[in-house]
């Protein structure tokens, strides 16, 4: 099975034989200093978006979902199904999302750079390639920080069943420091374990007192980041008890088991929803897994019932709330894969032409962009970059792409320089 | 054999090269403790960065105890340590901890997680226990480093009481996992990418290069078998048996046939293989019998020239998991992947650790004492620089699982409850409950570049979770227990409190603070259970700093 | 006329390459010179085969034009007459063997290039097309809602197992042309057997991975509809079934990619598992009884066929060898000629192999 691969860093045999060294760098992180990036939050809160990623880990096969190549070699079994759009065919196993086709924007001329898992979950998490000595933000904290209310009882990213699979933790909040590192919860969702308190108030408070002068103390005569990784770990654990209700799904689960599904990953969809609408900015919801380098058409089968349900549901859901509008729903993994078939049924990674999906706020629904050619090897029209796909993200959400963050000494952008959010795809 | 002496010459010109790029004077001469101090302040003064103070009594105490014995001290050792006045008692008790069985054990624990990673438990290939013993009895009798990985990578006996089969059952007779996995550790050297890229012409691994190292992996079968009824698994190499390749895995086509490797060691060199006879028939395993050996052992070679002194990168590799053990970063971070473009960030030093670990016979022991003997190792962890890049400071380290389940139950008094009511502490284990610190439930991988990333599910378990009040709550013998029922002066209580969960004194303040706790006229088993918990829930004591 | 076979003495008869993809399945047609063979994109052909064996690879004299997606079974009535193919597009189709053809297509047996140039021609030589005759299917059976992955036809020719990846399950007559029972079971039916006197009946619901359904092998009465046995225990991982000659004794062979695949053979009687036979490196796709009751036939993702003796689990002869590094090639399905030492086989590596078993 394969690995991430980082192109450019390689040890040459000629150093392996060698032993060449040299000196070496490293870069200050300091958190976030707000710079311009504070206008672009409160201009960006005021609007009130908010964003769901589902995230098909291990790469979804485009050519057998969103982008069928019917009667060529690579098709494959699968068959293409018309859909509420005219003209716009998707896989027979997506039905529910066929009807739903008019909110999606289908992306299909994805051109990225990494082809392996944890580089590309890396880059399709933070729009960057990974770089030494910088420790990019993943998107969720990104609009953690910029979507976010910082006195809010519930974290502001979320991710929901994202472990598993190759990298895990991903990027986590970077240089935005701790405040905005993700909450995760695990397969099951649901209730966060280990949030029933068991002490009487008065008891809670001595003990919470004693710590946090002892804190104090030891903060003045030492600084680290750990230390403050650590204390907004501990932070968040005392406001999350006052608002774990978002995360209890059993009132609503027998009304709305249907529409999502009955599956692990219909109830995760529904928690998203529920933790959208309690004011969280990011959720994300993994399915897995995708890696499918063996039985591509036998795994694909399996997964995308629990995909057709959930996320038509989840759009169905927060169209009926009226909430559609201004929540974006992403789906996308870290890879396509490759047209052709190889000889464990299987298709390995693909990165040179791919699909990726978007709906709901910001976007125009209804449309197709981009276009792969004959097998799907190359992108025939308008390719797009990881940087342009996210800096469409951010503009959707009302987010300027240039806003600026501080890595140590250096301004970096939300998005690499020369990003475009693409017009034709904004509502 | 030839591949070894063909590499000799190479590496011959390699020691050459570090030698007489060697600024210092004869930086071998000198002992590495002091070379360490020279080279770390050496570059302090060329970064112009002023460093920490040393750390205290107290600082280095609990710091020596949680890297050399995996654990913080218990309350009398504290006491001892700091009530000491001699002028050398750290160095003698840096030797004390390398002759406890506690230094093998943690050692081996580290390697434990290095090794097989944090994968379930409940799989009777991999009996851990087997596994950790196997390399604790090996570094506490300080067997040289070469010698028991070359014993571990040549995985002879059974994974009943050997770590080698134990080691290789983890990539299930797969060759290819089998060698990243190998010249990842063991000399921190990643070539999975080689896996899938086509062949390159500028000097970077190619596929041939992988497959060919693959090639040494082949021919070991992974076998299951019954040994005095208990399940055991035993590595068994053929005689026979190639690696095929057949280009790029993405392009893995139907019906093409692939070409047999011969194996290659990374440096290029080709193994020296002896024909097999033309009629040659496999010998297959028999029932109750020890697995056949193969005519010519690939494994065998393989172990040896990378268990080696003079493999360069098997000594480099070790020096900088074992500095990085100590030190929190390595030279070359991440230990476990050498780059061109990543180098060393103290060349000298790090040159100057292989050659003396080498020049020590790889002695393991000696490398821990020299680097924890040095200045560097002994700086304070106080000052205000936010992340030290050079070792200007002593680092926040977090706690492995291991270390916080040992520490918990140091600071907690499990093991007065246990003798409090009858039992004998060697054979009470913590409650299997504590499964968040379970070491095998404990997935969370640290964050890119090694930082820690707190984490939010972690803070919920030690506030919420009642296994964890079961551990803390006073219980006939503990620490809570004891504070609850003592009639000693509640400023001794407070002490006692204080050196037996953070190894130190309570400052002033502290001590104002928790009088003042203890005499709020709440019921007394509750505040010695809210004082306890504040304490073993602190930054200091989360971190080995 | 049958023989007994020589497991240790088997060879090659023909190599027989149709690269238009993979070759899905595969079926003897009476007699151990004409056969027909499925591929992935719904293409039968049918070959004659000369009496003796030899270089010359025949071309194929007709194409049974319908499926229009992978054929994943084909069967054959024992008079030779109907050809039963069932496909992932859902149908189960009867073709005449006896009918007329109508019309020619030209069919390109070796598309692919690396075909050119194992055949000496230049790259970029297109070769040349093979006439062949056409057929349309003389009936097509649209009970299934999904792909159809199992079929099983009966000793006499009468009663055909058909089941698909929606659980259904159907057992037809084939005379009178019409279904005789319907099972609606949770999973994929990957598998299904019915013994040669059509008394007994075995499924397999299979996934290899992330389905939400639980794999399981279960033994039904055919005539009563009744399960009668539940294997799910004894045979993990069940995706393929047969029974023996004689009815008493199923195997069921483990299905996936990685996974070692064992074969488990049980005694319909009781339910108990007599044997278990290790030995495919990767997953099963197909298990035959040999007619003389000795001997079992399985061969999957290895590219093996592997013979055993029943008697004592013993691996008696192995055909092929696994290609390639990183994975072998499929054996998607095996067909043994009624001469019983005729032996073919299908696989994704573009070939159609006839083997005999008695040397």
């Amino acid at each position: 099975m394969n690995s991430s691969c980082k192109p450019v860093e390689h040890l040459s045999r000629r150093a392996f034989l060698k032993g060449l060294v040299g000196t070496a760098g490293g870069v200050l992180a300091n958190w976030g200093g707000l710079c311009s990036s504070a206008a672009v939050a409160d201009a960006a809160r005021k609007q009130g978006k908010r964003c769901i990623l589902l995230w098909m880990a291990g790469g979804a096969s485009h050519l057998d979902t969103f982008d069928m190549k019917p009667g060529r070699a690579v098709g494959g079994p699968f068959r293409p199904i018309a859909t509420s759009v005219p003209g716009t065919q998707i896989c027979e196993y997506l039905p529910h999302i066929a009807r739903q086709t008019q909110h999606l924007a289908i992306i299909r001329s994805m051109c990225t750079p990494e082809p392996g898992h944890a580089a590309g979950t890396y880059l399709m998490h933070t729009g960057y390639r990974s770089e030494l000595g910088t420790r990019h933000p993943e998107i969720g904290a990104v609009l953690a920080k910029y979507l976010g209310n910082p006195t809010a009882d519930l974290p502001g990213f979320i991710q929901i069943d994202t472990d598993g699979g190759e990298s895990s933790p991903i990027a986590g909040s970077g240089f935005l420091g701790p405040a905005y590192q993700p909450f995760r919860l695990g397969h099951g969702g649901g209730l966060p374990e280990n949030t029933q308190p068991y002490l009487a108030a008065d008891s809670n408070q001595r003990r919470l007192g004693l710590l946090d002068k002892l804190e104090q103390g030891f903060a003045a005569e030492h600084k680290a980041v750990e230390i403050d990784s650590y204390r907004a770990a501990h932070e968040k654990s005392v406001r999350l008890l006052r608002a774990k209700g978002a995360f209890d799904l059993s009132a609503e689960w027998p009304k709305y088991r249907d529409l999502y599904g009955d599956t692990p990953f219909g109830k995760n969809c529904l928690l998203a929803r529920r933790l959208v609408e309690a004011g969280v900015p990011f959720v994300e919801v993994g399915q897995h897994n995708y890696d499918s380098h063996e039985d591509n058409f036998e795994w694909h089968k399996a997964l995308l019932p629990a995909l057709d349900l959930g996320w038509s549901g989840l759009i169905q859901d927060l169209h009926d709330r009226g909430l559609l509008q201004d929540t974006l729903i992403v789906w996308m993994g870290e890879v396509g894969r490759t047209p052709w078939i190889n000889n464990r049924v299987g298709r390995d990674h693909w990165v040179k032409a791919w699909t990726t999906v978007l709906a709901g706020g910001g976007i125009k629904g209804g449309v197709i962009y981009g276009a792969s050619n004959a097998d799907a090897v190359e992108v025939r029209d308008n390719p797009v970059s990881e940087r342009d796909f996210f800096a469409t993200i951010y503009t959707a959400l009302g987010i300027n792409p240039n806003a600026e963050n501080m890595a140590g000494v250096r301004p970096v952008f939300l998005t690499p320089k020369g990003s475009k959010a693409i017009a034709e795809l904004l509502a | 054999m030839n591949a070894i002496s063909f590499h000799r010459s190479a590496m011959v010109s390699c020691l050459a090269i570090i030698l007489t790029s060697a600024g210092r004077a004869h930086a071998e001469d000198r002992p590495l403790r002091h070379v360490i101090n020279a080279e770390i302040r050496a570059a302090w003064e060329k970064q112009g960065i002023k460093p920490a103070a040393q750390a205290d009594d107290a600082m280095f105490l609990r710091r020596v105890y949680l890297d050399l014995a995996g654990t913080i001290p218990s309350y009398e050792e504290a006491v001892t340590f700091l009530k000491d006045d001699s002028a050398d008692k750290r160095s003698k008790l840096i030797d004390r901890l390398l002759e406890d069985a506690r230094f093998g054990k943690h050692q081996a624990a580290l390697w434990e997680l290095a090794l097989l990673g944090r994968r379930p438990i409940n799989n009777p290939d991999q009996p851990r226990q087997a596994f950790r013993g196997w390399i604790a009895e090996r570094i506490n009798k300080n067997e040289p480093y070469d010698r028991w990985v070359r014993d571990l990578l040549r995985a002879e006996g059974s994974s009943l009481d050997n770590a080698g089969p134990v080691f290789y059952a983890q990539f299930d007779g797969k060759p290819e996992e089998t060698a990243m996995a190998v010249s990842r550790l063991f000399l921190a050297t990643q070539i999975h990418c080689a896996q899938c890229h086509m062949d390159r012409r500028d000097g970077k691994w190619t596929q041939q290069d992988f497959y060919g190292f693959s090639a040494f992996f082949v021919r070991l079968a992974v076998v299951r078998r019954t040994i005095n009824g208990k399940p055991a698994v035993e590595i068994g190499e053929k005689s026979t048996g190639e690696m095929m390749f057949v280009g790029p895995a993405a392009r893995q086509e139907a019906g093409k046939q692939g070409k047999p490797m011969p194996p290659k060691f990374l440096d290029g060199a080709a193994l020296e293989e002896p024909a097999l006879p033309k009629d040659f028939k496999e010998t297959p395993p028999k029932e109750g019998q020890p697995l056949p050996r193969p005519a010519f052992s690939r494994k065998e070679k393989l172990a040896d020239w990378i268990a080696s002194a003079e493999n360069p990168y098997f000594a480099r590799a070790a020096v900088n998991r074992i500095w990085a053990q100590l030190m929190g970063r390595g030279l070359v971070n991440p230990v476990d992947d050498f780059r061109d473009e990543v180098p060393a960030s103290h060349p000298q030093l790090f040159k100057a650790l292989a050659q003396q670990f080498v020049a020590q016979r790889l002695d393991m022991k000696w490398l821990v004492r020299e680097i924890a003997n040095s200045d560097a190792y002994q700086l304070s962890s106080a000052s205000t620089i936010a992340e030290p890049q050079w070792y200007e400071r002593g680092r926040f380290r977090a706690l492995t699982p291991e270390e916080m389940l040992a520490s918990l139950r140091e600071a907690s008094g499990f093991d007065a409850a246990v003798r409090a009511s009858g039992g004998d502490p060697a054979k009470a284990a913590l409650p299997a409950q504590l499964d968040f610190w379970s070491p095998y439930s404990f997935t969370d991988a640290p964050a890119p570049g090694g930082a820690f990333q707190a984490s939010l599910k972690e803070r919920l378990f030690m506030s919420n979770a009642t296994r964890v009040r079961e551990l803390l709550q006073p219980r006939k013998g503990n620490l809570a227990d004891w504070l609850a029922t003592s009639d000693a002066p509640v400023e001794e209580r407070v002490d006692r409190l204080f050196l037996t969960v953070l190894t130190r004194l309570p400052k002033a303040e502290e001590r104002r603070l928790f009088t003042e706790h203890f005499a709020s006229g709440a019921d007394k088993r509750a505040l010695a259970e809210e004082a306890v918990w504040a304490l073993v829930n602190l930054s200091e004591f989360r971190f080995n700093h | 006329m049958t023989g007994s076979i020589n497991p240790a003495a088997a060879k090659r008869l023909w190599s027989i390459p149709w690269d238009a993809g993979f070759v899905t399945a595969v079926s003897f047609l009476g007699s151990p010179r004409k056969l027909a063979a499925g591929n992935e994109h719904g293409d039968i052909l049918l070959w004659d085969l000369p009496e003796q064996p030899g270089n010359e690879v025949p071309p194929p004299r007709r194409l049974l034009k319908g499926h229009i997606n992978f054929v994943t079974a084909l069967a054959v009535t024992p008079d030779g007459r109907w050809l039963i193919s069932a496909s992932y597009d859902h149908t189960v189709r009867l073709w005449d063997l006896s009918a007329e053809a109508e019309g020619n297509v030209a069919v390109v047996m070796e598309p692919k290039q690396k075909a050119q140039q194992r055949a000496g021609r230049k790259p970029g030589e297109k070769p040349p097309p093979v006439q062949v005759e056409q057929q349309i299917e003389a009936s097509v059976r649209t009970a299934h809602g999904d792909w159809v992955r199992g079929m099983s036809l009966n000793g006499d020719g009468t009663r055909l197992l058909t089941g698909d990846e929606r659980g259904l399950a159907v057992l037809w007559d084939i005379p009178g042309g019409k279904e005789l029972r319907r099972w609606q079971v949770p999973g994929w039916l990957q598998g299904v057997a019915l013994s040669r006197d059509a008394k007994q009946m075995a499924t397999c619901e299979f996934a290899t991975r992330y389905a939400l359904f639980k794999n399981a092998a279960k033994l039904w009465d055919p005539a009563t509809g009744e399960m009668k046995a539940d294997l799910s225990q004894p045979c993990p991982r069940a995706a393929c079934a047969g029974f023996s000659p004689d009815g008493t004794l199923v195997a069921t062979g483990m299905g996936g990619e990685w996974e070692p695949a064992r074969v488990c053979i049980i005694d319909v009687a009781t339910g108990k598992k007599l044997r278990e036979l290790p030995g495919h490196k990767h997953g099963v796709h197909s298990i035959l009884f040999h007619p003389d009751g000795k001997h079992l036939l399985t061969s999957g993702r290895d590219t093996c066929v592997r013979i055993w003796q029943i008697a004592d689990g013993k691996q008696v002869g192995v055909l092929g060898q696994p290609r390639g590094g990183q994975s072998s090639d499929f054996i998607y399905a095996l067909s043994l000629a009624p001469d019983d030492v005729t032996l073919a086989t299908a696989d994704m590596g573009g070939l159609v192999e006839v083997w005999s078993l008695a040397g």
